[in-house]
């Protein structure tokens, strides 16, 4: 329990940093294709990431 | 990963070693977003707004491909290097550096196997964006949670690395349906956007 507890709060942080990480971008550095775009692929960035700890 | 960073950080400092595997799946991840921003940042002299048009052409049939194969929708050869991060690296650069330059070489996404093929899309989205800030979060953000996905998964193994890795591999396929479904959601955005 305490395992999955840990596992959920690491997943959930690294989401949180991750989305923050694409506001701050979308928002601030104004990017020519647009705030969305941005976002989605940060967020595709850390589904993909957070996905592979298996991998070598 | 998990199978071999598990039991090196039970030598020395764990939570040292941990952070040291995130701040170089960080650093990774940031130094090819700095390179791919640049090479974008020629891209945008060159082509001007042109270069929106060809990222929402080329990133959208480049997540639409990459879903289908990580769906199981299309058999096609999944494309992918044989290449993993030197296991001999503790040993060779040192225990620490050794693993930093394990999350260093995870984070760049492209020098080891490729999981999913979703996975090649973020390089090509960060070179295309055409911005220096766009492209090095995309691959930073991968860089980072990709090292923390391996944190996390070695400090819920208690200590059972082997267990967590069977545990890890059952996951597999339902992971790259995940990746694979995420990629076609994306897809759909970005040519909506």
């Amino acid at each position: 329990m305490a395992s999955s507890a840990r596992l959920g709060g690491f997943v959930g942080l690294a989401g949180l940093a991750g989305l923050a990480t694409a506001a701050l971008v979308g928002g601030v550095a104004k990017p020519e294709i647009g705030a969305l775009p941005v976002f989605v692929l940060v967020s595709l960035s850390l589904v993909v990431g957070l996905s592979t700890a298996a991998s070598p | 990963m998990v199978g071999e960073i598990g039991p090196l950080v039970e030598v020395g400092k764990r939570k040292t070693a941990l952070a040291l595997h995130v701040a170089g799946g960080l650093a990774g991840g940031a130094a090819i977003g700095v390179v791919l921003g640049f090479a974008g940042l020629l891209l945008r002299a060159a082509l001007g707004g042109t270069l929106d048009t060809i990222f929402t052409v080329a990133v959208g049939a480049a997540l639409l491909y990459a879903a289908s194969i990580d769906l199981g929708l299309l058999p096609l050869p999944h494309l992918t290097w044989e290449r993993q991060t030197p296991g001999a690296w503790p040993c060779a650069l040192g225990h620490y550096p050794g693993i930093f330059g394990w999350g260093f070489d995870l984070g760049l996404g492209i020098s080891t196997r490729i999981p999913y093929q979703s996975l090649l899309v973020l390089p090509l989205a960060a070179l295309l964006a055409g911005d220096l800030a766009t492209a090095v979060a995309i691959t930073a953000v991968y860089g980072a949670s990709r090292a923390l996905a391996v944190v996390a998964a070695v400090s819920a193994a208690d200590h059972n690395y082997a267990a967590a890795c069977d545990a890890i591999q059952t996951r597999v396929v339902p992971l790259k349906r995940l990746v694979g479904a995420t990629a076609l959601v994306i897809a759909a955005l970005i040519v909506i956007s």
